[in-house]
């Protein structure tokens, strides 16, 4: 009788033989004590192999920086139009941390629907509701208003700004001053290089400095404050045309830089703050 | 813009402004949801899922963090919901309420009485006390030989022996882009087949998907105090040498305590894995290939190889060692 290979004998462990298959097997392994012997050591490396890998070290929290958690949850749930799923497909090929989301996303979701939703006792809805009447409305500005700079090749001036709330103060340059009273550098017969912007409400500090690059590009410069200290390590996204053009998170000094940027609309976000600006780059 | 996109962007500007009866229409839509998210994900006793439930609506928390969504529809929002928003609410408010994440140990890991008719708690499955997190945390020198060992391994060969483990086992975001890869598959195309084995193998096996269900929950508290302890160095890191040292210590106290924690969590993880290890769910042959996109001959042949390779390395790094 021939000896088993390797093969045959982890088949024969991982069940993957058919009964006729099997008795052959076994019959040799009864007669053969090199074969027995053979899958005895496999058993035993399949333990050891089974045990290290329940035992794997865990993966370590890593953090992307242009990672975007709406359009990650749509690729999560299935809803990303082709196009974006492209997108999104190759960022995931590369970035273990964004793929962890999704995949934990997908579990979770996965566990909380396993069975029908639970239904919260009448009287803790009832004590969530009589809230809803009663409460004033969000004291944080939603949207702090659009600011219009003139992108040219020899500089830039700042136009106007638009829709800017009561409670929302307002610079160009330094001095911070009511919405209004803010001052247009239309008429000024030399460009800048440098517009420095800055839009403040309760204790937030939104400091933004359009800088000129070479050609009709510009360095958006943003700097986050709450009540005089930086905001480190917050994301702040730059939408244009619908779409998230670029994300990054601030650094210890709560800045972000986002260069090259050419004319058009922008919205820059901070979703942390629940704040968010337009800025629009008008050509000449 | 599809219609019932618009219509969720809608009501959540409305929450937002404050309207009472579009934030009464929002409770009373994704009401269950949020009161079902902590009992399903983080095992929470359903009695304290009220509580949780009053945190998320009072003083408008949700609505605050809700602001800048802008999605596409009902399903994404319920996700962006559930992992973006009521995740960090979960894990503010456990951190007002520090007995939330110790209790844990004494509750029903199964189901809540109106979730399930299990009984069996935390305390089941890790009957020994916390250990220091260096008794688990740091793995054996045997675990790492084998992980190196896996390490110097073909892809192929490696992912082959690990897929073979995936009744006990996730494969992990790395893993998954070298599958994807080698398969000549997408990503998501990649996660819905592995998924499909899962739960197959899931029915094979009684309470299997408790079992793995439990294993997620602790995975998410896994990644909740990694999270936490990451932000707690970043705080130790970058603090004053002016700043208090009461405060310094409170947080150097604060990490340790999550560490302990942490260190549980990872053992219960084991334990799980464990459990499902002996109720040897494995996936077959059929399977792998399918997920490898390779002939189920060349997968046969694969594992053969790879187990052969996997015993002649070990046996060569324990001469070495000798």
């Amino acid at each position: 009788m021939e000896c088993l290979d390797t093969e045959m004998l982890c088949r024969y462990i991982d069940d993957e033989l058919d009964a006729a298959a099997r008795e052959a097997v076994e019959a040799v392994l009864s007669t053969c004590r090199h074969c027995a012997e053979r899958l005895q050591s496999l058993r035993e490396h399949d333990t050891i192999l089974q045990n290290a890998l329940i035992s794997a070290a865990p993966e370590s929290v890593s953090r992307c920086d242009s990672s975007d958690p709406q359009q990650l949850s749509a690729y999560a749930s299935q809803q990303l139009p082709a196009e974006e799923m492209t997108l999104v497909e190759q960022h995931l090929r590369t970035c273990e941390a964004c793929l962890q989301d999704v995949l934990s996303m997908r579990r979770m979701m996965r566990v909380l629907h396993r069975a029908p939703l639970l239904t919260p006792p009448p009287s803790r809805v009832a004590q969530a509701r009589a809230g809803f009447a009663t409460r004033p409305g969000p004291a944080v500005v939603e949207q702090l208003g659009t600011l219009v700079v003139q992108v040219a090749r020899n500089g830039l001036k700042f136009l106007e700004s638009l829709g800017l709330p009561d409670e929302v103060r307002f610079a160009v340059g330094a001095q911070l001053a009511p919405a209004g009273a803010f001052r247009s550098t239309r008429e000024d017969p030399d460009a800048a290089t440098l517009i420095d912007l800055r839009q403040t409400v309760d204790e937030l500090d939104l400091h933004m400095q359009v800088l000129h690059e070479d050609g009709d590009t510009v360095l958006l410069h943003i700097e986050l404050q709450k009540q005089a200290q930086p905001i480190a390590k917050t994301r702040v996204a730059l939408v244009s045309g619908g779409r998230t053009r670029s994300s990054s998170r601030t650094s210890d000094a709560g800045e972000v830089d986002f260069p090259r940027l050419p004319p058009g609309d922008y919205t820059v976000r901070v979703p942390q703050e629940n704040v968010e600006t337009q800025l629009i780059l008008r050509p000449l | 813009m599809s219609s019932t996109s618009h219509a969720i962007k809608t009501l959540i500007r409305q929450c937002v402004r404050g309207e009472p009866e579009a934030q009464s229409l929002f409770q009373e839509t994704y009401g269950s949801l949020i009161y079902t998210f902590p009992v399903r994900i983080f095992r929470l006793p359903e009695e304290d899922a009220g509580d949780f439930y009053l945190y998320v609506f009072d003083k408008e928390r949700i609505f605050k963090r809700l602001r800048s969504f802008e999605g596409r529809n009902q399903i994404q929002f319920e996700t962006f919901l559930s992992y973006y928003v009521l995740r960090d609410l979960f894990l503010e408010w456990t951190r007002s309420n520090t007995r939330i994440d110790t209790v844990s140990i004494d509750m029903p890991i199964g189901n809540s009485a109106s979730d399930g008719n299990h009984s069996r708690t935390l305390e089941d499955i890790l009957a020994a006390a916390d250990p220091t997190p260096d008794a688990v945390v740091v793995q054996s020198d045997e675990e790492q030989e084998i992980a190196a060992i896996l390490a110097q391994m073909d892809d192929d060969k490696r992912l082959a022996l690990k897929l073979l483990a995936l009744g006990s086992t996730d494969v992990s975001a790395a893993e998954l882009q070298v599958i994807a890869q080698v398969a000549s598959r997408s990503v998501e195309a990649t996660l819905e087949l592995i998924d499909e084995v899962i739960a197959t193998l899931a029915n094979k096996v009684t309470r299997a998907e408790d079992k793995r269900e439990t294993l997620y929950t602790v995975d998410y508290w896994i990644r909740t105090y990694q999270q936490r302890i990451a932000a707690l160095d970043e705080h130790l890191h970058h603090s004053d040498l002016h700043d208090a040292v009461e405060r310094v210590e409170l947080l150097t106290k604060e990490k340790a305590e999550l560490e302990r924690k942490l260190a549980w969590r990872y053992r219960q993880q084991k334990k799980l894995r464990e459990e499902l290890q002996k109720a040897e769910a494995r996936p077959s042959y059929h399977d792998i290939a399918r997920i490898l996109n390779a002939p189920l001959g060349t997968v046969c042949s694969r594992i053969a190889r790879a187990r052969e390779e996997f015993a002649q390395r070990l046996a060569a790094e324990r001469r070495a060692q000798a």
